[in-house]
């Protein structure tokens, strides 16, 4: 048993301090999803909030089929899902910014580098921008994306594939500054 | 094609390195104050197992 399945374990059986445990783990990554997948909107936390209490009430039904970390990324799609049908917008993103292209220097800055990011990935539809998040920023598998989306595993490799190829003229300036990594 | 999966590759990792942003300052507090609110949680309570007793076979041989 892995440290989430004793955790989920102990949270079911309605031990708070496991389930904040697990908020402690994951409260970080689900907010850089929702940051993305709303484009930086103001309520990210609030939406956050929601899918932790949603997680919190049901995890005495979780069954294990797929693991915590899975159906915790399903959650937190919903709740971006139903906010957005609320909402009935497309992210609210800063157009006149994701033109603006920084300066060399700027491009060491994480915040910089950060907005770039996040002002490309904003420019996608929004399917295609939900699996590149789930794939390349969040480090899920295909297959753990095929469960949340309830997408066929070839679908979501090839709309990944696809929305890449969409980001690169769009991380140009990045792209020439990455150097290939040295393999060890 | 090698060219197009290198820059495939050189934009995944641009992704995958993204820097992550901070919680805001706070937030864990808020969270745990909102599933204080919450009602614990309550585990399924699963049907037990009845063993039903099979019929013996009259057929003897």
């Amino acid at each position: 048993m892995d440290v989430d399945e004793t955790l989920v374990a102990e949270a079911a059986r309605g031990n708070r301090e496991a389930f904040d445990e697990l908020v402690r783990r994951y409260q970080s990554r689900m907010f850089q999803l929702v940051r993305i997948l709303t484009s930086g909107d103001a309520e990210a936390e609030d939406l956050v909030q929601d899918t932790f209490v949603r997680a919190y009430r049901a995890v005495g039904q979780f069954r294990g089929d797929s693991t915590f970390r899975t159906w915790l990324h399903r959650i937190a799609v919903n709740v971006v899902r139903s906010h957005a049908a609320r909402r009935n917008t497309r992210a609210d993103h800063d157009d006149e910014a994701i033109g603006r292209v920084p300066a060399h220097g700027d491009l060491e800055s994480a915040v910089v580098r950060r907005r770039m990011i996040d002002q490309a990935l904003a420019r996608l539809p929004p399917d295609l921008r939900l699996l590149i998040t789930l794939r390349d920023v969040q480090g899920l598998e295909y297959r753990e994306i095929a469960v949340i989306t309830g997408l066929p595993i070839g679908t979501v490799e090839s709309r990944i594939f696809r929305g890449r190829r969409r980001l690169r003229p769009m991380l140009e300036p990045l792209l020439a500054r990455s150097a290939p990594r040295r393999e060890n | 094609m090698a060219a197009d999966d290198k820059k495939e590759d050189a934009v995944r990792r641009i992704l995958t390195d993204r820097p992550p942003e901070e919680l805001p300052s706070g937030a864990e507090a808020r969270l745990r104050k909102r599933l204080d609110q919450e009602a614990p949680t309550k585990p399924v309570a699963r049907p037990l197992r009845t063993t039903v007793k099979k019929k013996k076979s009259k057929t003897g041989r």
